[in-house]
């Protein structure tokens, strides 16, 4: 088969929304519609080819396919001698990559309304379609350099489009402020703040990069598994290291901890940006990448044992980081919040399966099971945050207490965010059973059921927060001033309404496509004969019954409390000082984002400038100093000598004279 | 074919030779004497585009010499190979670039002796680098001091003269080191000629030879300002005049590029010392920090910018301790990558001082609104020193630290180098805290009453600063066009 056409359509998938970003400025000077309609045009241009691409799945192909050229040529360099330029089609870049072009395309035509009017719109469609191309690109690429370059795009993308409103003014409190004293931020400060901690990670994953570099000599990921295996056993121990590090790029990128603080405040950017960066596709490439060195790791394995702590770690970051960003977003006080948090936790989850996957000889499970809820979280998320930016629209407040009440006023919305909610929750048959039944029932193979214990907590808080957020915004009394509340416009509430759709399409035809994927992803992974029939009798059965009840457990305060208010929470917890406690040390997220700003970043710009006051001006410049005037006073005490009376210098003659007498006698005896 | 062989004393000798000519043309023609002071300059670029594009299609070098100095039994050779064209292509296009700057920028005083010194300041840096003869070197080494320095002293800030002064002692003190080094390696090897001396000092004890390489880095450090030398550079950076600032980071740059010349080319045994090795990464590693945090303190662009140059110094200097061609080729590309990268963020500050009267931090803001293409040009300049890809300092930074990755790795796992390595990585940090930092400070925000009241950006100065702009995204996306240059480092090293 000639591998060519596809090849092509990979490459003009990023390239076309590239080209879409850089003619932005030139639409723009045609006029305002040719700018926006450009845009949109560019990114469903990107769509139309990673579509093309789908059929591959369904075709007798050998994966993977790839091609592409020499980019970065050193003659005679010991490594990276020659980087490459190609791209990679396999199952996991073709499903990506049309999950992410699929929810581009309709987040930009959702843009059209939500966006309109604001001044600075030729701005926000280039760094959107900036983004879409870079994303692609760092799906496709086929080597870990070339990813870089997309996985860096992507980074300044999110960088700008956070701090969009970068003027900061105040009049925006409620609207693109996030958070709220001690702890509210502009959005210039939450874009600075997204990129210092996504670009630590980086830094981290540079140094992985380069140590595969200097052991295996290739960065590719068509070459890494056979070229591991020629490592010299005295650098074997590096590999894992490698790993782990790689693995840091993967955890700032997607939010895991320790490094999730930023995309909580990432929130200050337009919805549009939240739904598309910050919850269905950037901060998924930590997911991907981990995915992607997935079975290089577990090739690795094999010779290396410890290439296993890998998978530990993947598994226990996402552990811990789906449990405590979904107790946060039990307290939080701001629509959009709740939700960052809930992204965080749900990658924690994909996190979680894919580490458990990666400890089983039946990986399979856990590894179809992330990338499953992967697809389905960036449907029902970006449905949400698409929804929540109407309603943040409507009420011109970000905050829950400002909302309430609202399913009267705005139906179409309400639906959409119910499914898409529901989904999150794990209610059968929306998408997200399917897949958090996949994710718990990994780590039970696994035989972690510590791990299995944190899974079912996260989902009883994942039932709780999603159905408060319901009842907080739709139900209650409303405020009179959202009487003048009205439903948004069609352009923006038929891309959500189409995506909560799809989250329960997606749920009705779940065992079918799990299957399918199942299928592709065992096949391709060539380790289909490892049968996974054992172990779905036990597993079965416990996992829906636990992950039902977990549902239900949450629900029912949530319901209570919020929907029906039968009880007002803020009674609650102002007559219990234990629970205020909590809620307090949950709602400032465990203090650790205070402690990054008074640990780590004030201290460091202290540090600078008491070795600047401290060091650098009053040791070493002193010490300049001490050593000019040390030298002029030589020469002062030698310029005395200079009386300028001629006696003083025939005297001085003479003792010289008499010296040098004196050495070479004593010099000749 | 065309003779090549005497473009390249072409590119030092016609700037030189135009010198007088434009401080005789100054008092006629004021301003304008800037646009003849271009003439010898892209004379010059083109002297030297010809024969880079047939090292980068051959990967022949190309070496030319004249008779000189037969008592010292050495000829006058200039050598363009992968080393050297990548930067003096770099300093002549700069040199271009911000002359045209510096006839907006520069106020009425004096011009044609500010523009004749400036064809001497860049003619003395051309030379240093095509320079084979260590004696010529020295020479050129020497001119450029002192004509950066009357720069300084005559057209600088209010406390100029104290800190050309400075400026002056500590080069010069260092430069008088170099030249023991440069006497000893005559003395001990009987040539001055740096092709020549692998084979003369191939018997030498390698103690002699870390002494005497040891006397001449002594001299490059100070040139590159790395920590303890470095008290020279905030001063003398603050008190120049902008442009001549701007083109700074290509002079300090080539205390590295000698530091390569010398050890890659002349004593490539010392690439095996381990001690040395690890000596420079220690020195480079703490530079790096040190700059990074020196720069996080200040709240003054100017000065802010010469820190982080300080601690690029840093960086370069880790490519050239990596002791591995690859590291090598990473410190080049960030000499490149910084030099145009610097250049542009002291124009633009220049241009905050010029049209707002200040660039103080805290009295800028919301910039972004009011100054686009400055403000686009602004965060390329600080991407591409963050290492962001596909900008050219992003190539600079991974060769860097891959060069020192490797060397860490190859044969057995060097611990030390290794960790030294990791904590370089990291502390790349800094660089996008105090960049994002002061992009934010700068460009963000609600626009303070001076920056509403700033005029419009002026086009002779904005252009170079695009032309910059471009050159880094270009070469970043094509590293291409100076990574195989490498051909001829690595055979000259071999």
């Amino acid at each position: 088969m000639n591998v060519q056409p596809w090849i092509n359509l990979a490459w003009l998938s990023w390239i076309l929304p590239l080209i879409g970003a850089l003619l932005t400025p030139l639409l723009a000077k045609v006029g305002e519609k040719v700018r926006d309609y450009g845009a949109v045009l560019f990114s469903f241009l990107a769509m139309l080819m990673t579509l093309q691409l789908l059929p591959l799945l369904w075709m007798d192909v050998e994966w993977p396919i790839h091609g592409g050229f020499s980019w970065v040529l050193v003659p005679g360099a010991p490594i990276l001698g020659k980087i490459g330029a190609g791209m990679l089609l396999d199952p996991l870049s073709v499903i990506m990559a049309n999950i992410v072009a699929v929810i581009s395309f309709l987040i930009m035509v959702y843009s059209l309304g939500y966006m309109h009017g604001d001044p600075g719109l030729t701005r926000y469609w280039f760094f959107m379609n900036f983004f879409i191309a870079n994303m692609l690109l760092l799906v496709l690429s086929d080597n870990l350099i070339l990813m870089l370059v997309g996985w860096e795009g992507v980074g300044l993308c999110s960088y700008a489009l956070i701090g969009y409103w970068y003027q900061d003014s105040k009049e925006g409190w409620l609207h693109y402020w996030v958070g709220e004293p001690p702890e509210a931020y502009p959005p210039s400060h939450c874009g600075m703040k997204a990129f210092m901690v996504t670009r630590f990670g980086d830094l981290l994953m540079i140094a992985g990069i380069l140590i595969l570099a200097s052991t295996v000599g290739s960065l590719n990921f068509t070459e890494l598994v056979e070229m591991g295996k020629n490592v010299p056993a005295g650098l074997q121990p590096l590999l894992p290291i490698a790993l782990i590090l790689i693995l840091g790029g993967a955890i700032g990128k997607s939010a895991q901890l320790p490094l999730m603080e930023w995309l909580p405040d990432a929130m200050a950017g337009p919805s549009s940006v939240s739904a598309l960066i910050h919850a269905a596709t950037m901060v998924k490439a930590g997911v991907y990448l981990v995915a992607r060195l997935f079975p290089i790791a577990l090739a690795w394995s094999m010779s290396i044992p410890a290439a296993l702590n890998f998978f530990y770690a993947v598994m226990w970051i996402g552990a811990v980081t789906a449990f405590i960003s979904a107790s946060q977003a039990a307290v939080s006080s701001e629509l959009k919040k709740v939700l960052a948090y809930s992204t965080v936790s749900q990658i924690g989850y994909m996190m979680m399966a894919l580490g458990a996957g990666g400890l089983t000889a039946s990986f399979i499970t856990g590894y179809v099971g992330s990338l499953f809820h992967l697809m389905n979280h960036a449907v029902f998320k970006a449905a949400l945050f698409l929804a929540s930016g109407s309603i943040i629209h409507a009420c011109g407040s970000r905050f829950l207490r400002d909302m309430g009440g609202l399913r009267k006023y705005m139906p179409i919305t309400f639906y959409s965010m119910l499914f898409a909610a529901l989904a999150l929750m794990g209610l059968p048959p929306f998408g997200g059973f399917w897949s958090k039944d996949l994710v718990l029932s990994a780590t039970l193979s696994a035989g972690e059921y510590a791990v299995f214990l944190i899974g079912v907590i996260t989902a009883i808080l994942t039932a709780f927060y999603s159905l408060r957020m319901i009842g907080l915004v739709f139900y209650g009394s409303s405020r009179e001033e959202s009487r003048e509340v009205h439903e948004a416009p069609k352009s923006m509430w038929t891309p959500y309404l189409i995506l909560a759709a799809l989250s329960l399409i997606i749920g009705l035809v779940a065992p079918m496509l799990e299957h399918g994927l199942e299928r592709i992803f065992s096949e391709y992974l060539l380790l289909s004969e490892i049968s996974k029939v054992q172990e779905v009798g036990a597993v079965s059965f416990v996992v829906p019954t636990a992950s039902i009840l977990a549902l239900i457990i949450g629900a029912i305060p949530a319901y209570l409390l919020y929907v029906k208010r039968a009880k007002d929470p803020g009674e609650i917890t102002s007559r219990h000082a234990s629970l205020e406690a909590i809620r307090k040390f949950l709602f400032r997220r465990y203090y650790l984002n205070a402690f990054y700003y008074r640990v780590i970043a004030y201290p460091s710009i202290r540090l600078g400038q008491l070795l600047f006051s401290g060091f650098e001006r009053k040791v070493l410049d002193r010490f300049n100093y001490a050593l000019s005037s040390a030298a002029c006073g030589v020469s002062n005490a030698v310029r005395k000598v200079h009386t300028g009376v001629l006696n003083h210098y025939v005297i001085g003659m003479g003792v010289g004279a008499l010296i040098l007498l004196l050495i070479f006698l004593i010099g000749g005896a | 074919m065309m003779d090549v062989n005497h473009l390249l004393v072409q590119s030092i000798v016609v700037p030189l030779l135009f010198s007088p000519i434009i401080f005789a043309l100054g008092k006629a023609l004021k301003r304008n004497v800037g646009w003849i002071t271009l003439l010898p300059l892209l004379y010059s670029a083109s002297c030297l585009l010809i024969p880079s594009y047939l090292i980068y299609i051959h990967g022949e070098s190309l070496l030319a010499s004249y008779r000189w100095a037969p008592l010292l039994g050495s000829d006058f050779a200039l050598l363009l190979d992968g080393i050297s064209a990548p930067v003096a292509l770099t300093i002549v296009i700069l040199a271009a670039i911000i002359c045209v700057y510096s006839i907006s920028y520069m106020e009425e005083r004096a011009l044609g002796a500010y523009f004749a010194l400036y064809l001497l300041f860049v003619s003395g840096m051309l030379g240093t680098v095509l320079s084979a003869n260590l004696a010529a070197f020295f020479i050129f080494f020497e001119l450029m001091l002192i004509a950066s320095w009357l720069l300084i002293a005559i057209w600088g800030g209010s406390e100029r003269e104290r800190a050309a002064l400075k400026y002056f002692v500590y080069t010069e003190a260092g430069a008088l080191l170099l030249l023991a080094g440069i006497a000893s390696t005559y003395a001990a090897t009987g040539t001055l000629n740096i092709l020549e001396i692998p084979s003369k000092a191939a018997g030498l004890p390698t103690s002699m030879i870390a002494l005497i390489v040891s006397l001449m880095f002594v001299g490059f450090l100070v040139k590159m300002a790395i920590f303890p030398f470095h008290t020279w550079l905030p001063d003398a950076y603050t008190q120049a005049p902008m442009p001549i600032t701007a083109i700074f980071s290509a002079m300090t740059g080539i205390g590295g590029y000698a530091a390569i010349r010398v050890l890659y080319t002349g004593f490539p045994q010392l690439l095996k010392a381990w001690n040395f090795g690890i000596t420079l990464t220690v020195l480079a590693v703490i530079t790096m920090i040190y700059g990074g945090y020196m720069a996080l303190a200040q709240g003054e662009l100017k000065r802010l910018l010469a820190y982080s140059s300080m601690s690029q110094m840093g960086y370069l200097l880790l490519g050239v301790a990596s002791q591995s061609i690859i590291g090598a080729l990473g410190a080049l590309l960030i000499y490149t990558a910084h030099g145009f990268a610097k250049a542009i963020l002291f124009m633009a500050s220049g241009l905050f001082s010029k049209n707002l009267g200040s660039d103080k931090l805290d009295e800028l803001g919301g910039l972004a609104g009011k100054m686009q293409l400055t403000s686009i040009t602004f965060m390329v300049g600080f991407l591409s020193l963050m290492g962001f890809p596909p900008l050219l300092g992003f190539w600079g930074e991974l060769f860097v630290f891959a060069g020192s990755v490797y060397t860490a790795l190859s044969g057995s796992i060097d611990i030390l180098r290794f960790l030294l390595t990791m904590v370089a990585i990291l502390s790349a940090i800094l660089t996008a805290g105090y960049g994002l930092w002061t992009i934010k400070r700068i460009l963000f925000g609600e626009p303070s009453e001076r920056v509403k009241a700033a005029k419009a950006e002026p086009m002779l100065m904005i252009i170079p600063m695009l032309i910059s702009a471009i050159l880094i995204a270009v070469l970043g996306i094509h590293p291409s066009l100076l990574t195989k240059l490498l051909a001829a480092l690595s055979l000259s090293s071999a």
